[in-house]
């Protein structure tokens, strides 16, 4: 892949802030390329206990929550993903520290890093402990709604946030296993990030021993 | 009826219920649905009333009305249309006749009228012939959204009801490319205005996908058309090979002068990038005009402005008599808009072609309960075109193939203007078009007309004189 600011590159603009803005998602797309059929990538924001490894998988469609939720929960638990996690037929939850998409200006995404951010970036992998399928509501009212979900319906839910899913032989054994391993899989219905921490601190255990 | 198993990659059971994995989607199935489908073997071939008997012994008779036929019947179309199960004997769109024309005809009226009784094929009309008259017209898609409303065989309600399926895919599709296009058009400070397709389907029915799929057609002000060509370029659509490229070259400025459009490609989708609604601009509202009495439309989630309903009757009246009414699509489509009540602030009236589109389509579809006065004076101008137009819908192609006979494009197009009650200085822009075609000027590198033109004239010289002698057996030398 080339970049630059002359036209040709495959990321090129006279603006350094555009060839961010667009840098970062073509690197995720080729990342993700190269890894398709080997791991199941969730378009998910992924933590991990820094403690006890356990992770958790927090799904949801682009501009819905994954960077928010990443960066208010990625200072007490280890920051994995707020875009892709990428996960091993073994249940291993690989880190994808991407830069967190920033939106600052009308024309363009900030592109920050994570350690900038003040997130907890030691980790590289953790343990499939926990997925969520994250809906925000700004109406919310009260503590976040938590729903498990039947393993047919979370396929289907599942299915549309993960890139490449057909290229495994039996894509669908692949999902259920991996639900499976997390204890199957919830909708959580909330409004500010903040209110996510309990439920995570719940399912992927205490920080300190 | 006939059914065996489509292309289920995968499968997961719980409770009775299963999620297949089926072109690259996940469809869960209901407790009957995923019996029906056990039903059916790996390998084998499952009849409908067989499976009707499975579905009777597991869950025993419905409660009534319900028929348990019926529901099976329902169930497995359903299951057809999502590639669960194929037909194994589909039908296979044959050639249309003029009965199946009539026929579609009539279904159309039907299903544009208040009349909520269910519309029966005739007899003499077979599922094939009917299939084949819907995609002659482009209706299929409009008439596979209405089933509920018309009685039809087996088979022809499962070919229906796939492609609404996979126009579903395709619009959802479609409706992203819209949001990237204009997405690449907003950050190049190009106002769009989306026109056609998903934007006149979502406008005329309600429903982004009720025409079907197809082009993407986005009108922008004149002065823009270089910045949104380079914008859309850089997006990743490719630049037509057969159009001059943006710039200072006399080709381009002849272009953009006596042309209306240009098209660019990616892998998933065509933008017709329009700087003027219709060739004969002089008829033509300006584009900032237009922009004034927009409408925004929500297609994809993302907000899509588009022409006023009133324009947009305008222009697909227009649009359909450039086509000489040949499809019914078109008049359709007229009908819709004529028929909202929303759609009558009109601003000018509407010119003679599209009057007479208006004529047509009431003398072909019904009277609209809320259209105002001017719609009887378009059915009078339109009486003496009727004729022609129905003969028309008998024989014309799916696709309009340009006479070969030279000469016949110029003549049509001056017809038309004449019929759209085009401005005398239409006629120069015209003929220079005609003579000069923006695709042989495409290598022309100057800019300047004294030096171009007389090159281009040259070369279409000699590609006259070439298909002369080819047509008259002589050797071909150009």
């Amino acid at each position: 892949m080339t970049v630059s600011f002359e036209p040709g590159a495959d990321v090129h603009s006279p603006d350094i802030n555009e060839i961010m803005h667009t840098l970062s998602p073509t690197v995720t797309r080729e990342v993700i390329g190269a890894q398709a059929g080997r791991l199941v990538m969730l378009h998910a924001a992924a933590l991990a206990n820094p403690r006890t490894g356990a992770a958790a998988v927090l799904v949801a469609p682009s501009g819905t929550g994954k960077t928010t939720a990443a960066m208010t929960l990625g200072r007490t638990l280890a920051y994995l993903s707020d875009e892709t996690a990428g996960i091993t037929e073994g249940g291993d939850v690989l880190a994808y520290r991407k830069p967190l998409s920033v939106i600052e200006s009308p024309l363009f995404k900030t592109q920050r890093a994570p350690s900038e951010m003040g997130l907890i970036t030691e980790a590289n992998a953790g343990r499939l402990a926990a997925l969520y399928i994250l809906e925000r509501d700004h109406e919310h009212q009260g503590f976040p709604v938590v729903v498990a979900l039947d393993t047919i319906d979370a396929l289907a839910e599942l299915a549309p946030q993960v890139s490449f899913l057909g290229k495994f032989d039996r894509p669908l054994q692949r999902l259920a296993d991996l639900l499976h391993r997390a204890g199957g899989a919830k909708r959580v219905t909330y409004r500010d990030a903040e209110e996510l921490a309990p439920l995570l601190a719940r399912d992927l255990g205490h920080l300190t021993s | 009826m006939r059914v065996r198993r489509g292309d289920v990659r995968d499968a997961v059971y719980e409770d009775g219920r299963a999620a297949v994995y089926v072109d690259d989607q996940v469809i869960v199935l209901s407790e009957m649905a995923t019996v029906i489908l056990d039903t059916v073997q790996d390998n084998g071939t499952a009849r409908l009333d067989d499976i009707t008997q499975v579905v009777l012994d597991e869950f025993g008779p419905p409660p009534r009305p319900g028929d348990a036929a019926e529901m099976t019947r329902n169930q497995v179309l359903d299951l057809i249309a999502h590639g669960v199960l194929v037909d194994d004997d589909p039908i296979v769109a044959t050639a249309p006749t003029q009965r199946s024309t009539e026929a579609l005809k009539d279904a159309l009226r039907h299903l544009r009228s208040s009349d909520h009784t269910r519309w029966q094929i005739p007899e003499d009309v077979t599922p094939g012939e009917f299939l084949a008259s819907g995609r002659q017209h482009h209706v299929t898609s409009l008439v596979a959204h209405h089933i509920d409303r018309l009685v039809l065989p087996s088979d022809l309600e499962s070919a229906l009801r796939m492609t609404t399926t996979r126009t579903d895919a395709s619009v959802r599709l479609l409706a992203g490319e819209l949001g990237r296009a204009l997405d690449a058009l907003d950050r190049a400070g190009v106002r769009a205005l989306a026109i056609k397709g998903l934007a006149l389907s979502a406008q005329a029915y309600g429903d982004s996908t009720v025409r079907g799929a197809g082009d993407l057609d986005l009108v922008v002000p004149p002065a823009d058309v270089a910045t949104a060509h380079k914008a859309l370029v850089e997006a990743g659509w490719r630049h037509d090979p057969a159009h001059p490229i943006p710039g200072s070259s006399w080709a381009w400025r002849h272009a953009l002068r006596t042309g209306y459009e240009l098209t660019l490609e990616s892998d998933t989708s065509v933008v017709d990038l329009h700087w003027h609604l219709s060739p004969m601009k002089s008829t033509c509202p300006s584009f900032d005009d237009l922009w004034k009495r927009r409408e925004v439309l929500n297609l994809g989630h993302r907000e899509v402005s588009t022409l006023s309903r009133y324009d947009a009757l305008a222009h697909s009246a227009a649009h359909s008599a450039k086509d000489e009414w040949r499809w019914m699509r078109s008049l359709v489509d007229v009908h819709a808009l004529a028929s909202d009540s929303r759609t009558w602030h009109a601003d000018r009236p509407l010119r003679h072609d599209e009057l007479v589109t208006l004529g047509l389509s009431v003398l072909a579809l019904g009277r609209p309960d809320c259209a105002p006065p001017v719609v009887d004076h378009a059915v009078r101008l339109a009486q003496p075109y009727w004729d022609d137009s129905t003969a028309l819908h008998l024989h014309t192609l799916q696709t309009h193939v340009s006479p070969a006979t030279p000469g016949t494009t110029l003549i049509r197009t001056l017809r038309g203007s004449w019929r759209s009650r085009s401005a005398i200085t239409e006629v120069p822009r015209v003929l220079s078009r005609s003579l000069l075609p923006t695709w042989l000027t495409v290598d022309e590198p100057s800019t300047t007309v004294l030096v171009a033109a007389p090159r281009v004239m040259a070369r279409r010289i000699r590609l006259m004189i070439g298909r002369l002698a080819r047509s008259r057996g002589g050797p071909q030398r150009l």
